[in-house]
């Protein structure tokens, strides 16, 4: 029960913390950076089962029999927060992802994905429907869930933001684990793993299965994907004209505009939400400007 | 009642003083106990800490820090694990060492970097590199073996520099050196030194729109150095070096697309 208490805490804290976007940074995908190099290096690295997350949940949940499988949440974190870091938004109502700890996100998603702490894992469609419900929460990208990693040629063209799910052969048995993926270097997939490793792992599957030490014929070396929840098309929704009118100053003196109409959803209720501890303040004209020009 | 009155800022003064002597003895000690810890990497096997960092080993956000609050929850220390365990080894032996390519993996790095400690660390790393696993007994492994090597850093640094060359020799061997150099306990130079290695080769393409394993591992350096805040200028005699070595014009372009990527304002301020 602490833990969703704990949650409901997070969930309770509703600020919105808006920043201003570009049409073109809240619309349209990031262009790759070469012919051979299409990665998103914001992207940071998080690691599961540090002694700093157990410990955490062993103070927020009183549990203190922490068995670590915690990819899938980590593995989400670097994902989300990277959505973030490239739209330059706050995200959702709940603030978590604005958090600079990577305790504070990996620990609020743990409790969206229904990741246990005692038994250890994450359910594989978990995964998706937390990750669908809050990238639907602040209107920015659409959500798929699919088999097989996007080909090359769609990554290039969308750039998608992509968590996957991959059977790995360990011996005589198998094993799910959720990594983060950062992109295509070649034509291998960047991958970052929260056991704490960058991987490259050949886009090119034999008998389905993809090689990630290439070279080396183990048994342990062969993964299938099973799942890939991948985020993209980033495509704006308007504002309500009125939206556009205030410009919040937040307690922390921090002072932020609205975004005029592009990349925060009104579809998803209670986004606008008058923030404890801001005041609203007249829009300057820049934002108005922005506003006319998205509406032609 | 001047009396009292002497006697009442007489007290005053004492209690001030003793406030203030607690607070510049609390101050000594904080300095006095990072000192403690920097010296901690450098401290021989012998030498046990008393309150341990925890391992670095969350990394932060690329592109700058982002605003955020500090959580309210703060992070006991742990007890730091100086030797390999046995529970640890035997994970190793009966769980990974198994595999026969895990073992020739493992006997071929031990070639390279001797039977020392440090050494031993290192091929035991390596030969993880092919293995995973969610059971929570690996995840202990990982710490136990995370921790054993950052208290060798040192050693395990001189090994990784010294043996460069045969290191470098097999691709998936290299890129768990580079995962291990990123993740080492060092300070910033030698980690620049480590991950610098990872630079200073050709960056070879395979054909026009793929590269080579070996040119993916020269963009897992940059992304690692970039986790790791590593300063551009500490990187730049790697790059230029591998740049001169790189003399396909389409290697060059692919090779400066990926130093632009992870060091754009620096890249950009000059041409290599």
């Amino acid at each position: 029960m602490k833990v969703f208490d704990s949650l409901a805490f997070v969930g309770t804290v509703f600020v919105l913390s808006t920043l201003a976007l570009s049409p073109a940074q809240a619309g349209s995908p990031l262009p790759c950076q070469s012919a051979t190099l299409c990665v998103h290096p914001k992207m940071p690295r998080y690691a599961q089962g540090t002694p700093s997350i157990r410990s955490y949940i062993t103070k927020v949940t009183g549990v203190t029999r922490v068995v670590d499988s915690f990819c899938a949440p980590t593995a989400s974190a670097m994902v989300l927060k990277t959505l973030q870091l490239e739209r330059n938004v706050p995200l959702d109502q709940r603030r978590f992802l604005n958090s600079a700890l990577p305790d504070d996100i990996i620990f609020a998603l743990m409790g969206s994905q229904g990741t246990s702490f005692t038994g250890g894992g994450t359910p594989v469609g978990n995964v998706f429907a937390s990750v669908r419900a809050i990238v639907a929460n602040i209107g920015l990208g659409a959500v798929q869930n699919r088999v097989a990693p996007v080909p090359n040629a769609e990554f290039r063209a969308n750039k998608p933001l992509q968590v996957l799910t991959i059977l790995l052969k360990s011996g005589n048995s198998a094993y799910q684990h959720t990594v983060a993926v950062n992109g295509a270097d070649g034509n291998y997939i960047k991958i970052f793993d929260p056991a704490n490793r960058v991987y490259n792992v050949s886009q090119t599957p034999t008998a389905g299965f993809y090689n990630y030490a290439p070279g080396y014929n183990s048994s342990y070396r062969y993964a299938r994907m099973v799942n890939t929840v991948s985020i993209s098309n980033y495509l704006p929704a308007r504002l309500p004209a009125a939206a556009c009118s205030t410009r919040l100053v937040c307690s922390a003196g921090k002072l932020f505009d609205i975004a005029c109409g592009c990349g925060l959803s009104t579809a998803s209720p209670g986004w606008l939400r008058n923030v404890p501890g801001c005041v609203a303040r007249p829009h300057n004209a820049a934002c108005n400007k922005a506003q006319v020009t998205l509406l032609k | 009642m001047r009396f009292e009155k002497r006697y009442f800022f007489y007290g005053l003064a004492v209690l001030t003083s003793l406030f203030l002597y607690d607070e510049s003895t609390q101050t000594l000690s904080l300095i006095e106990r990072n000192l403690q810890e920097e010296s901690t990497s450098l401290a021989s096997l012998e030498e046990v800490p008393e309150a341990a960092p925890l391992s670095p080993v969350l990394q932060g956000p690329l592109g700058g820090e982002v605003a955020g609050e500090k959580s309210a929850l703060e992070t006991p220390p742990s007890e730091k694990v100086l030797v390999f365990s046995t529970e640890a080894r035997k994970f190793f032996e009966e769980k990974i060492l198994v595999d026969p390519s895990a073992k020739a993996l493992f006997d071929h790095i031990s070639g390279i970097v001797g039977n020392s400690y440090a050494g031993e660390l290192i091929a035991i790393y390596v030969t993880t590199g092919l293995f995973g696993s969610n059971e929570a007994d690996f995840a202990e492994y990982m710490r136990v073996l995370h921790e054993s090597l950052d208290h060798q850093a040192e050693d395990v640094f001189q090994q990784l520099v010294k043996n460069e060359a045969t290191l470098k020799e097999d691709d998936f061997t290299f890129q768990m050196v580079l995962n291990l150099s990123g993740n080492l306990s060092l300070e910033t130079e030698k980690k620049a030194k480590l991950l610098g290695m990872g630079l200073t080769e050709e960056f070879r393409m395979k054909g026009t729109d793929d590269i080579e394993f070996s040119a993916a591992n020269m963009t897992n350096a940059l992304i690692l150095a970039k986790h790791n805040a590593i300063p551009y200028e500490m990187l730049r005699p790697f790059l230029a070096q591998g740049l001169a070595a790189t003399q396909d014009p389409l290697g060059k372009q692919e090779f400066l697309a990926r130093i632009q990527t992870y060091y754009p304002d620096d890249a950009l301020s000059e041409t290599l």
